[in-house]
């Protein structure tokens, strides 16, 4: 192989490249690309699943995930600050949906808490039968 | 994961000085996917088996299946995504999506696990409070019934008792009546019946037919009251001598006794013994006298 098939190789080899590379950048931009109006929408949806959340309870009882979710809120408002909307509505979309499961977290919880209240109110009830059965038993 | 995209492309822009082999390596990397995505996408993967876990569970059908349908297409969409060759943050982030309505998914079945147990557990409460009312009501009746049967075995014993004082009071009355028609005397010794000299001929030991309406009284007695036993004993007047009283005297009341045992009467409950002239209860000078001397006596008592 000369030098000159060399070079055209090369040349070959660096065209293809820079036309991947402007398919991956025309890639990224075409992903998720939402209308204006679409990330502020995002954004609201996200602000009311937090405070929904938070009215249920998730304070308490899924406290990791609402915390994420009001992380990923704020991070989404700076990337809109910073004009990457693509980011703004992913983050917003995941905010969302953390606070969706706080909330669905802290609902099984509340129903796992009275569930297990029914348990021992049934184990006590259950203990005084047998007991007042002793009884029964031990008077001749 | 970002650092498998971005170093790439740096890399890339750094790669035609390398050569042939370099370019036709980055040709073989661009045709696969310009963004040198993994084998696999560990979120992908771990957002689909979170689905098909919860999909799983029986009440998912019922509580979940807008979330399980949601996650699904997320999920749809990420593999997409990845056939397009789509950048791994897009991909991530369906996996996210997708794994975030799973989870919403479990929240939803274990919530309407707990709910379900509470409801049974509702029923189960009910069921027990009745259940416990119902035993109390039944203790309480049982409990009446047996002191309703106790006082029936009370009532019953004292029937029994009064029976029994009466009995005891009708042979009392009895032993009476019978000791009377015997013309016994209460005595030091005890009971004393005397039979007169009618019942044997003169100077013999052969009961007469007549003395039987008084042997078979005495016998009757002894059957009436079977702890009681009796002494016979025989008495002449002074009339003759002594050995010969003696010996008659024994005689009769000996005959006395064979009356009786031939009657039925166990010989262990009989005695007898004569005592001829020497326990006169009158004079011997007069007829009277000797008349009342000459007698068998019948001596009864508790025991023998």
């Amino acid at each position: 192989m000369n030098r000159h098939s060399q070079r055209v190789m090369l040349l070959f080899g660096l065209l293809l490249i820079s036309a991947a590379l402007l398919g991956c950048a025309s890639d990224a931009r075409r992903s998720e690309a939402a209308p204006p109006a679409a990330y502020d929408q995002e954004l609201d949806r996200a602000r009311a699943s937090i405070a929904e959340a938070e009215q249920a309870g998730a304070n308490e009882f899924g406290s990791a995930q609402i915390t994420l979710a009001r992380a990923k809120l704020r991070a989404a408002e700076e990337a809109l600050d910073d004009g990457a909307i693509d980011r703004a509505v992913r983050l917003a979309v995941e905010a969302d949906l953390d606070a969706d499961v706080a909330a669905a977290i802290t609902r099984n919880q509340q129903t796992q808490a009275l569930a297990s209240e029914v348990r021992s109110t049934l184990r006590t009830l259950e203990d005084e039968l047998r007991r007042s059965d002793g009884v029964e038993l031990a008077r001749p | 994961m970002k650092r498998d995209t971005e170093p790439m492309e740096e890399r890339a822009v750094r790669r035609p000085i390398l050569g042939i082999a370099g370019t036709v390596a980055l040709i073989a990397m661009t045709a696969a996917g310009c963004s040198g995505l993994p084998e696999r996408v560990e979120s992908v993967e771990q957002a689909r088996q979170s689905i098909n876990e919860v999909a799983r569970e029986p009440l998912a059908g019922r509580v979940a299946a807008e979330e399980i349908q949601a996650a699904r297409q997320a999920l749809a969409s990420a593999d997409a995504a990845y056939e397009e060759g789509e950048p791994l943050t897009l991909i991530e982030h369906r996996a996210y999506v997708a794994q975030r309505y799973a989870d919403i998914s479990h929240e939803l079945v274990s919530e309407a696990q707990a709910r379900e147990e509470v409801q049974r557990g509702e029923v189960e409460r009910n069921r027990i409070v009745a259940e416990s009312r119902e035993r109390e009501a039944e203790a309480a009746r049982r409990a009446a019934e047996e002191a309703r049967r106790e006082l029936d075995v009370q009532a019953r014993a004292a029937e029994e008792q009064a029976l029994a004082a009466q009995a005891a009071e009708e042979r009392a009355r009895g032993l009476q009546r019978e000791l009377e028609e015997l013309e016994a005397r209460d005595t030091d010794r005890g009971l004393v019946l005397t039979l007169g000299d009618v019942l044997f001929d003169t100077g013999q030991s052969e009961l007469q037919p007549g003395a039987m309406t008084t042997i078979d009284r005495l016998a009757q007695f002894m059957d009436d009251y079977p702890e009681r036993s009796v002494r016979i004993e025989g008495h002449t007047d002074s009339a003759g001598s002594d050995e010969t009283n003696q010996q008659l005297s024994e005689r009769r009341a000996f005959a006395v006794r064979d009356a009786l045992l031939a009657r039925g009467v166990e010989a262990s409950r009989v005695e007898a013994v004569g005592y001829g002239e020497t326990r006169p209860i009158a004079s011997n000078d007069s007829p009277g006298g000797r008349l009342q001397n000459r007698r068998i006596e019948i001596v009864l008592s508790d025991t023998h």
